[in-house]
C-alpha cells in the first residue's frame, strides 16, 4: 500500500516559543521607540541624544524581527537574525560600559539580561533548524501508466529502461480496470545545492528521470521515442523543421 | 518552403524555411492544399498562450495531398488526398483508446510544462505552443504528420477543400460543444460567440433537434449569418440588451436547457466587469475574460448544461460556483477529440445534411497571412473564416 499521509511536525512547543520571541521583539521594540530615554535610564545609560537615536533605531530592528518571526513561525531564519540582533544589543552594552557616566549595576543587569533572552533565541534557531531538516523528504516518487499486461512491461522494461533502474527503486503493479500497467520510480532526492544547480544548468535530476520514465512508456507503447520539431533540439527551439533541404 | 512563423506579438511572418522531413516511422508528409486562419490562432496573435518562440510555425487546420510517408504507414499512399486533425494522438495509449485523443499520452514531448501548469498535459497540437510539443503547424507548403496511420482521414474526391478542410477542427469542435450540452429534441440552446465554431455549434444543434437555437454575439454580419445560414431561431446583440434579462423573456423565464460557451479568453463585454477582468488580464493577474463563461452559467436553466469549447488558458477570476453547484449546473468542456467526429461529419456532409464552406469570408494566397491576421483581428471586411492557398 502506498502511503502519501502528512509527516507530523512536532514543532509546536518551539513555534510557541518562537512565536512568543516574536511579542519580545514588538514590546522591546514599541519601548525603544516611544520611550528610549526611560529604557537608557533602566539598562543604566545616560539618555543622550546619541543614545536615543540608537535605541530607535534597534526598536525599529526588533520590529522588523517581529514581522520576520511572524510571518514564518516555523523557519528558523527570522529567530537567527534575532540572535545577530543580540550580538549587536551585547557590543552596545560593552561600548557604552566604557563611558564613566554609566550605572554599573543596571549595566550588568542588562547584560545578564539579554544573555539569557540569547540562550532563548539560540535554543529556538537550533530547534527549528533541526524539525525544518525532518520534514525534508529523502525520495520523489514519479509513476506512469503503460497500455500494457504486467508481464509484457516488466520484461520490456529491462530492454528499453537503460540505466534508468540504477536511478532509484522501481515497482510495477496492474492499473485498476485493465488499463494495463503502473510503473512507479523513486529516486533520492538530491541536496538543496545539487537541485538548484541542476535547474539552472538544465539538468535537474528530477526532470531528466520523469522524462525518461515518458520515453520508455513511448518504447513500449508507441515503439520508438515520438519527436517533435522543436524537442530534437536541446533546449528551447522554433518549432519548425530543420532539415536542411528544399522540395 | 514558406511558413507563416510567429514572431511576437501582432507580429506574423511568411518566412522560407526548411521543409519537414520523417522524424518518426509512422510520419507523413504532406503538401498543404488548403489551411486556414483559426479563432484560436489570434490567442496567439495577440500574445495570450505561453511558451511561443520567434520562429515557430503557427496553423493547425489543414488539409493537403499525401507526398511521403514513414516505414510503418501501410494504410495510405503517396497521392492521398487528405484532411489532419489538430490533435496529435498515437491511438494506443489509454486515453486514445478511449477516445480522448485530445488528451493523447504520448504524442507531447513538453508534456512536463503543461502538467507545472494545468496538472495533466494535453496531446500535442500543431503550431500552437511549445507547452502543446512544439510541432510545427500548417500555414505552410508542407507539413509533417506524426501518426498519420490514425490520424489522417482520407477524404473523396468530389466533395471540394472547401467542404471538407474545416472536419480538421472547427467543424468537429462546433459538433462537440453541442454533443457535450447533451441536447435533446426540443431543447433550447444559447450560444456565446458567432464566430465560425459558434456556427458549426448552432448548426449541429440545429441536427440534433433543438427546438430553440439563440445566438449571442456583438457583430450584427455574425448574427446574420447564424439566423440565415446556421440555423439559429433568435439573435442577441450583447451590445444592445442585457444577456440575462433577454434570456428569460426568450425561455419563459426557465433559461436556457444548454449554454454553450464559443467564446474563451478574450470575451468582450461592457461596463465595470469587463474593465476589471481587461485590467487584471493586462496586468497578467489573471490569464482569461471569462464574461461569456460567468454569463452562460448565470443564465442556465437549473439543472442544465454548460457546454466550455472556447478556449481558455490559465486561470480566472469571479467564477459563479455558487450559482454552478446550488442549481445543479453541469459544467463539460474540453478540446475536441477531433478524430470521434471526423468519418461522422463527413457523412453528413456527403449525405447533404450541411456545406460547411457557408463561414468562408475571405480566400487568400498564403503569402497573404499576415494580412490575413490583421483583417481577422479587427473584423475588417466582416470577416468570418479565412482559408489560406499555399
Amino acid at each position: 500500500m502506498d502511503t502519501h499521509q502528512t509527516r507530523e511536525r512536532g514543532d509546536g512547543k518551539v513555534g510557541t516559543l518562537s512565536k512568543g520571541l516574536g511579542w519580545l521583539s514588538v514590546g522591546l521594540g514599541v519601548a525603544e521607540m516611544a520611550a528610549p530615554a526611560a529604557l537608557a535610564r533602566l539598562i543604566g545609560v545616560q539618555p543622550d541624544r546619541r543614545t536615543r537615536t540608537t535605541l530607535r533605531l534597534f526598536g525599529a530592528r526588533e520590529i522588523a524581527h517581529a514581522i520576520g518571526i511572524f510571518a514564518k513561525p516555523r523557519q528558523p531564519m527570522p529567530v537567527w537574525s534575532r540572535v545577530l540582533g543580540d550580538a549587536i544589543d551585547l557590543s552596545f552594552l560593552a561600548w557604552a560600559m566604557k563611558s564613566k557616566r554609566t550605572n554599573t549595576e543596571r549595566m550588568v543587569g542588562a547584560v545578564v539580561a539579554v544573555l539569557g533572552v540569547t540562550v532563548l533565541d539560540v535554543f529556538a534557531g537550533t530547534s527549528l533548524q533541526r524539525t525544518g531538516r525532518v520534514q525534508r523528504p529523502h525520495t520523489k516518487k514519479m509513476s506512469v501508466t503503460i497500455n500494457r499486461p504486467l508481464q509484457e512491461v516488466s520484461q520490456r522494461w529491462r530492454e528499453v529502461a537503460g540505466d534508468l533502474s540504477s536511478k532509484g527503486q522501481v515497482t510495477f503493479r496492474t492499473a485498476p480496470g485493465g488499463r494495463g500497467t503502473e510503473v512507479s520510480l523513486e529516486i533520492p532526492t538530491p541536496g538543496r545545492l545539487k537541485m538548484a544547480a541542476g535547474r539552472l544548468l538544465h539538468n535537474d535530476a528530477e526532470q531528466m528521470a520523469d522524462g525518461d520514465l515518458r520515453k520508455v512508456k513511448q518504447l513500449i507503447e508507441v515503439g520508438e521515442i515520438v519527436h517533435s520539431d522543436s524537442s530534437i533540439h536541446r533546449g528551447m527551439h522554433a518549432a519548425q523543421p530543420s532539415a536542411r533541404k528544399e522540395r | 518552403m514558406l511558413a507563416n512563423c510567429w514572431h511576437g506579438k501582432k507580429d506574423v511572418r511568411v518566412d522560407r524555411v526548411p521543409d519537414p522531413a520523417i522524424l518518426n516511422s509512422r510520419d507523413a508528409i504532406v503538401k498543404i492544399t488548403s489551411t486556414t486562419i483559426c479563432g484560436s490562432d489570434l490567442h496567439l496573435y495577440n500574445g495570450f498562450i505561453p511558451t511561443m518562440e520567434k520562429g515557430d510555425v503557427i496553423g493547425h487546420e489543414f488539409m493537403g495531398e499525401i507526398v511521403e510517408l514513414g516505414k510503418n504507414v501501410t494504410n495510405l499512399a503517396i497521392g492521398d488526398r487528405v484532411v489532419i486533425p489538430f490533435n496529435i494522438f498515437c491511438g494506443v495509449c489509454n486515453n486514445c483508446q478511449a477516445g480522448l485523443s485530445a488528451a493523447c499520452e504520448n504524442s507531447n514531448p513538453n508534456a512536463y510544462i503543461q502538467e507545472k501548469m494545468m496538472g495533466h498535459a494535453t496531446s500535442g497540437f500543431y503550431g500552437y505552443s511549445h507547452m502543446t510539443g512544439g510541432f510545427a503547424g500548417g500555414q505552410a507548403e508542407y507539413a509533417r504528420v506524426p501518426f498519420a496511420d490514425v490520424a489522417a482521414l482520407k477524404v473523396p474526391d468530389h466533395l471540394t477543400d472547401e467542404q471538407v478542410l474545416f472536419l480538421s477542427d472547427i467543424f468537429p469542435t462546433g459538433y462537440f460543444g453541442a454533443d457535450l450540452a447533451e441536447i435533446k429534441p426540443g431543447h433550447v440552446v444559447a450560444v456565446w460567440g458567432a464566430g465560425p465554431v459558434g456556427q458549426f455549434s448552432i448548426a449541429s444543434a440545429r441536427m440534433m433537434g433543438a427546438e430553440r437555437i439563440i445566438a449571442i454575439d456583438r457583430f450584427p454580419y455574425r448574427l446574420r449569418m447564424a439566423a440565415e445560414r446556421a440555423g439559429a431561431t433568435d439573435i442577441i446583440n450583447y451590445e444592445e440588451v442585457n444577456v440575462l434579462e433577454a434570456l428569460k423573456e426568450l425561455t419563459g423565464g426557465r433559461g436556457p436547457d444548454a449554454c454553450i460557451d464559443a467564446v474563451g479568453m478574450e470575451a468582450h463585454g461592457h461596463g465595470a466587469q469587463f474593465a476589471y477582468d481587461r485590467a487584471k488580464q493586462m496586468a497578467r493577474i489573471e490569464l482569461d475574460r471569462p464574461i461569456a463563461l460567468r454569463e452562460a452559467i448565470m443564465s442556465c436553466k437549473n439543472g442544465g448544461v454548460v457546454s466550455v469549447i472556447g478556449v481558455y488558458g490559465g486561470f480566472i477570476d469571479k467564477f459563479p460556483m455558487g450559482a454552478l453547484m446550488n442549481r445543479g449546473l453541469t459544467l463539460r468542456s474540453g478540446q475536441c477529440h477531433v478524430k470521434r467526429y471526423m468519418q461522422p461529419l463527413l457523412e453528413r456532409i456527403e449525405r447533404g445534411d450541411i456545406d460547411p464552406s457557408f463561414v468562408i469570408s475571405h480566400t487568400m494566397n498564403l503569402s497573404d497571412a499576415p494580412k490575413g491576421y490583421d483583417m481577422f483581428v479587427h473584423k475588417a471586411d466582416e470577416s468570418m473564416k479565412i482559408v489560406l492557398h499555399p
